[in-house]
C-alpha cells in the first residue's frame, strides 16, 4: 500500500471502524485511495463496502445513528476527529446512487440544484449547467428540452443526470454506489463509458456487485468481505493473481 | 384446485357486491338529498337572509359563516399539520416519546367531535373569555382536524423516496433545506390534496361548532369590511352559525312554516360543497402529480 504526501492520494484511511449501534459493521480497513484513478470496492452483499463508501462523505452519519472511529484524511483533514464542514466535503466530494432518482424537476433544475447552494454567481449558473451535462455526455441529448421535467427521460439518462448533479458543484472525487445495478446493458454501457472519461479529471470510488465491471473500468480494486478488507490491489494484478483464498474463491464465483 | 378457484370466484364476487352497496349507498343517499333539496336552491336562497318566523328565508350568512371558519381552521391547521408531519416523519426518534406522541394524536383523531365542542366552550369560549366567536369555532375545529392533518403530512413526508433525500444531502443540502428543497416540493400533490379531503370534512362539522362558534349570527352588513367592527362579517369575535349547524337547528327547533325546505335546500348546498371539495381534490392532485413527473 502506498502512503504518501498530500497531493497524492484522495483518501487515506487508517483502521476505520463503524457501528450501527451494537453491531459493528467495519472492523478496522486501512486503505489509500489514488487520486485520478477508478477504485472499486467487491464483495458479497452485507459485506459493508456501501457503509464504507457512505462513510467517505459523511452520509453514514447524516442518515443513520452509526458511529465511527479511525482515521479517515481527506483535503489534510481526519474527518473523523477534525471539523469538517459538510457542505464544503460534499462541494468537494459527489455522490451518485444506485437508482437513478432525478429530482421531480426539469433537467436544468437538477443540474442547478447543488451549485445554487454553493455560492455560485446566478448569472454562471447556465454555463455551469451546460458545461456539467457535456461532462457527462447527455447534453446533445437532452438540449432541447432542458427544461421539461427530468422524469421524462430513459433510467440510463436519469443516471447519467444524477451523475451531472454530482458533477455540478465541481468536486475532486465521485462515489458511487452500485450505479448500474438498476441499469440495462446499453445504458450501463454508456455509463461505463463515462466512468472512465471521468477518471481524467475526477477521482472515481465505485461499490459494485459485478466483478466484471470492477475488471472493465477499474485501475485498483478492494476486495471487502463480512467488513473486513480481505485484498487491495491493482485490479489485473487481482483478477488475474488473487493473493487470499477467499479472493480467489470469490472472483472464480464460488460464493457470493 | 377446484375448491381453491371456487374460493377465489366467491371472494370476487363477494368483495365486489360490499363494493357495489356502498357505490349504492353513497349514490342512494346523494340523490335523495340533492332531489328533495335541489328545487329550494336557487340564487335567492343562496343570497338572502334566514329568517326566524316567516318563511322564505334564504342561507347567504350560514354560507358565508362556513366558509369562513374553514379559512381560519385551515389558517390555524396548516402550519401546524405541517409542523407536527415533518417532526414526525424527519426529526422523531424511534423512541418511547414518539410513540406517547403519537398515542396522543390517535386518541384526539378518534374523539367524537362533540367533546371537542365541549372542550372548546369550557376553554376558549369560557375560559379565555372570548364567547360564542368565529376564533373559539375555527380554534376548536383545528383540534378536530389536527390528527388528520399531522397524518396526511407524515405519510406524504414517508412516501418521498428516500433516494431523493440522500440525493438532497449528497450536493451539501443540510437536513433542513432538504426538507424545504426536495422533501416538501416532492410531496406537495399528496400533502395538498389532504388538505383539500379536509377542508370537505371541516365544512360539513356541526356538533364541534354548536357550542363553540355558536347558533347564531349577528345582523351583518356585507358593505362593511372593517374586521373590528361588530356587524361585518369579517369579525372574528362574532358568533357564527355555519350552515350544518344551521340545518340541525332549523330542523330540531326551526318555527318557520318552511322548515323543511330550509333544511332540505341547505342540505343539498352543504352536500354539493362537499363533493365539490372531494372532486377537486382527486383531480387536482393528479393533475399535480401528473405535471411533477411529467408521465
Amino acid at each position: 500500500m502506498t502512503t504518501g504526501t498530500l497531493q497524492d492520494f484522495a483518501y487515506r484511511i487508517e483502521d476505520l471502524r463503524i457501528s450501527y449501534g451494537d453491531h459493528q459493521v467495519i472492523h478496522g480497513i486501512d486503505l489509500t485511495i489514488e487520486k485520478n484513478e477508478v477504485t472499486a470496492l467487491i464483495g458479497p452483499s452485507g459485506c459493508g463496502k456501501s457503509t464504507f463508501l457512505k462513510a467517505l462523505n459523511g452520509m453514514v452519519r447524516t442518515t443513520s445513528n452509526a458511529t465511527w472511529s479511525g482515521t479517515i484524511e481527506w483535503n489534510g483533514k481526519n474527518m473523523i476527529q477534525e471539523n469538517v464542514d459538510p457542505l464544503e466535503l460534499r462541494q468537494k466530494v459527489g455522490m451518485v446512487f444506485q437508482k437513478p432518482k432525478p429530482f421531480p424537476k426539469s433537467i436544468y433544475e437538477n443540474v442547478a440544484f447543488g451549485p445554487k447552494i454553493h455560492g455560485v454567481k446566478k448569472k454562471d449558473i447556465p454555463v455551469i449547467v451546460e458545461q456539467t451535462l457535456r461532462d457527462a455526455y447527455l447534453f446533445d441529448e437532452v438540449k432541447d428540452r432542458l427544461h421539461e421535467s427530468a422524469l421524462g427521460l430513459s433510467g440510463g439518462q436519469q443516471q447519467r443526470l444524477c451523475i451531472a448533479r454530482a458533477l455540478a458543484t465541481s468536486p475532486d472525487i465521485l462515489l458511487m454506489d452500485e450505479p448500474t445495478s438498476a441499469l440495462d446493458p446499453l445504458s450501463t454501457i454508456a455509463v461505463e463509458e463515462l466512468i472512465l472519461k471521468l477518471k481524467e479529471k475526477y477521482t472515481v470510488v465505485l461499490v459494485t456487485h459485478q466483478m466484471e465491471q470492477a475488471a472493465r473500468i477499474s485501475d485498483s480494486t478492494a476486495f471487502f468481505l463480512m467488513g473486513e478488507l480481505i485484498e487491495f490491489n491493482r485490479t489485473d494484478a487481482l483478477f488475474q493473481n488473487p493473493k487470499s483464498q477467499q479472493t480467489e474463491d470469490y472472483i472464480t464465483g464460488r460464493f457470493g | 384446485m377446484q375448491r381453491r378457484k371456487l374460493a377465489d370466484k366467491t371472494a370476487t364476487v363477494v368483495l365486489t357486491m360490499f363494493a357495489a352497496i356502498i357505490v349504492i349507498i353513497l349514490t342512494a343517499l346523494l340523490g335523495y338529498v340533492l332531489s328533495l333539496g335541489i328545487q329550494q336552491v336557487n340564487w335567492d336562497f343562496l343570497t338572502s337572509k334566514s329568517s326566524s318566523f316567516r318563511a322564505g328565508g334564504g342561507i347567504q350568512d350560514q354560507l358565508f359563516n362556513s366558509f369562513y371558519i374553514l379559512l381560519w381552521t385551515m389558517i390555524f391547521t396548516i402550519p401546524l399539520g405541517l409542523a407536527g408531519g415533518i417532526y414526525m416523519a424527519e426529526y422523531a426518534k424511534d423512541n418511547r416519546i414518539t410513540a406517547f406522541i403519537r398515542i396522543c394524536i390517535e386518541t384526539l383523531a378518534s374523539l367524537p367531535s362533540i367533546v371537542l365542542g365541549m372542550f372548546g366552550l369550557l376553554i376558549f369560549v369560557n375560559a379565555t373569555g372570548m364567547g360564542y366567536s368565529i376564533l373559539a369555532g375555527a380554534l376548536t375545529l383545528t383540534i378536530f382536524n389536527l390528527p388528520i392533518m399531522i397524518r396526511t403530512c407524515e405519510n406524504a413526508l414517508r412516501a418521498v423516496p428516500l433516494e431523493l433525500k440522500e440525493g438532497g444531502l449528497a450536493l451539501g443540502y443540510t437536513h433542513w433545506r432538504t426538507i424545504t428543497r426536495v422533501l416538501l416540493p416532492s410531496a406537495f400533490p399528496s400533502i395538498l390534496t389532504g388538505i383539500i379531503l379536509s377542508c370537505g370534512l371541516v365544512f360539513g362539522e356541526a356538533a364541534a361548532l354548536l357550542y363553540s362558534a355558536g347558533m347564531t349570527t349577528p345582523k351583518l352588513d356585507f358593505g362593511n369590511l372593517n374586521p373590528f367592527a361588530s356587524d361585518s362579517p369579517l369579525n372574528i369575535m362574532r358568533p357564527a352559525e355555519t350552515l350544518s349547524v344551521h340545518i340541525w337547528k332549523v330542523n330540531s327547533e326551526g318555527i318557520i312554516p318552511d322548515l323543511r325546505d330550509v333544511a332540505d335546500g341547505g342540505a343539498a348546498v352543504l352536500v354539493t360543497v362537499i363533493l365539490i371539495f372531494n372532486i377537486s381534490a382527486r383531480v387536482f392532485g393528479s393533475w399535480l402529480h401528473k405535471k411533477l413527473t411529467a408521465k
